[in-house]
């Protein structure tokens, strides 16, 4: 079962932990279980998340990497592209035709030779430049582009919180 | 190079066609072909040609019904291959494999050719290894048939398991978005505008259970230097209105001898075979010259 997958995977996890891109952990929750990973996603310098540490879970399908995986943030984090659940909708954890969010052509999307890796650096971009054209979640989207002030405040506020810091007093 | 008429061809969301009696068979043609996408496996037995008749009805689908008769006349297997969107290109590699498996010398440049496209691949500069991984998987299969370790049965066993075949696929795909890459000025005219080759390839070629168009038809005939012949099921299908039509282009009808046959029905494709030149249990498929 799976046997193809389940190797992609390793090399996957191997290629990750010599090669680490930075900023970036990511491994599977339990050695006995593949297709279940944990990762703790840096916040990008010089934008509203930087220093935040924003942990996130992604699940493999029994054929990856023919189909993408599903990732999903387990920190509460407050983002145009990341549904209040937490699951990150980006085009690239989409394969082609199936497109809930209508992106345009020219975003990446899934194909098997695409990687972890590369979805997590796809994710870092995301948390730096939002896409409010498609949002996940619409009041994320809108404050983002109606008050700017606000959406980096309650930003903060989640740096703050995924670094165990108290509050910010402004 | 690329027919003109071949791009009209219809797809599984486009139905081109005139009278409603056409456009209900097309209709239970498209049903059909859901119910076996579900119920199928991913590469059938070989069967004879009368199962494809069996499936039309004189009153009915009298078209269809015909043109299948015509074609039992002049070939006497068909092998059915599941319609998930793979179809063309998983036909073409249970085609070719059944060819190796009877070709020793054949398939030995054929494993010389797929390390080379190996090369090529990363030369073009696909994602490093998770690209190769492919090549070196299908590469470890074709070895292992070259070295007698899987069997014919083998072969079938594993074209049918779902866990290694999708993956085997893979790697014929990636030829064909090289090959469509490595001649780019000469395919990306062919792209609808504001696409970029680049795309097209990520979108319809790479990815899987996306159907082959026919840029990725030519693209893999030429990728794989093999020749095709594909019989039309529905006369408007084909270029030139004809009955079938060969690839790749500029040989001679008359000459032209495919190392593989194909048949098209609305949406899908399916293998279809001559009948065995001497009596033997085991396929007689012309090689090229």
């Amino acid at each position: 079962m799976a046997g193809y997958a389940l190797k992609r995977l390793m090399t996957e996890y191997k290629e990750l932990t010599t090669r680490p891109p930075e900023g970036i952990i990511a491994a599977p929750i339990d050695e006995d279980n593949f297709f279940e990973w944990e990762c703790l996603i840096t916040g990008p310098e010089e934008t509203c998340f930087a220093n935040g540490v924003f942990p996130a879970r992604i699940t493999f399908p029994q054929d990856y990497p023919l189909s993408p995986p599903k990732m999903r943030f387990t920190c509460g984090i407050f983002h145009p592209n990341i549904y209040p659940d937490g699951r990150v909708c980006i085009s690239i954890l989409h394969a082609p035709g199936d497109d809930p969010t209508g992106y345009e052509s020219s975003n990446e999307r899934w194909s098997p030779v695409q990687s972890i890796e590369k979805i997590l650096l796809s994710v870092v971009s995301m948390l730096a430049e939002p896409n409010d054209e498609s949002p996940a979640n619409v009041n994320a989207a809108k404050m983002w582009r109606e008050d700017r002030a606000q959406f980096e405040k309650t930003a903060d506020a989640l740096v703050r919180k995924t670094l165990c810091l108290p509050a910010s007093e402004v | 190079m690329v027919n003109d008429a071949l791009e009209n061809q219809p797809t599984t969301a486009g139905i081109v066609t005139t009278t409603e009696d056409e456009l209900i068979l097309q209709d239970q043609q498209m049903k059909r072909i859901e119910d076996e996408q579900k119920a199928s496996p991913l590469v059938g037995e070989k069967m004879p040609c009368a199962t494809l008749v069996a499936l039309y009805d004189q009153e009915t689908a009298p078209a269809f019904f015909e043109k299948a008769n015509e074609l039992a006349k002049v070939y006497s297997h068909i092998r059915f291959i599941r319609g998930d969107g793979n179809c063309f290109i998983r036909a073409i590699q249970v085609g070719l494999v059944e060819i190796l498996l009877n070709d020793k010398e054949r398939l030995v440049k054929f494993i010389a050719s797929s390390k080379e496209w190996t090369e090529r691949l990363v030369k073009l500069g696909f994602p490093d290894w998770t690209c190769t991984d492919f090549c070196e998987f299908f590469i470890e299969f074709i070895e292992k048939v070259r070295d007698g370790v899987h069997q014919r049965e083998d072969v079938f066993r594993i074209f049918n398991d779902d866990n290694t075949a999708n993956y085997l696929l893979m790697f014929f795909r990636l030829i064909t978005s090289g090959y469509l890459k490595e001649h780019a000025a000469e395919y990306e005219p062919f792209l609808d505008e504001g696409m970029s080759l680049a795309q097209y390839c990520e979108t319809e070629i790479e990815a899987m259970w996306k159907e082959s168009d026919h840029l990725g038809i030519i693209a893999l005939v030429r990728a794989l230097n093999i020749r095709i012949r594909i019989e039309y099921m529905d006369r408007n299908a084909a270029p030139n209105g004809g009955t079938h039509h060969n690839l790749p282009d500029g040989h001679d009808n008359a000459t032209f001898t495919p190392d593989i046959t194909l048949l098209y029905r609305p949406g899908h494709y399916d293998l279809i075979y001559k009948a065995p030149l001497a009596e033997t249990s085991k396929p007689a498929l012309p090689t090229v010259a």
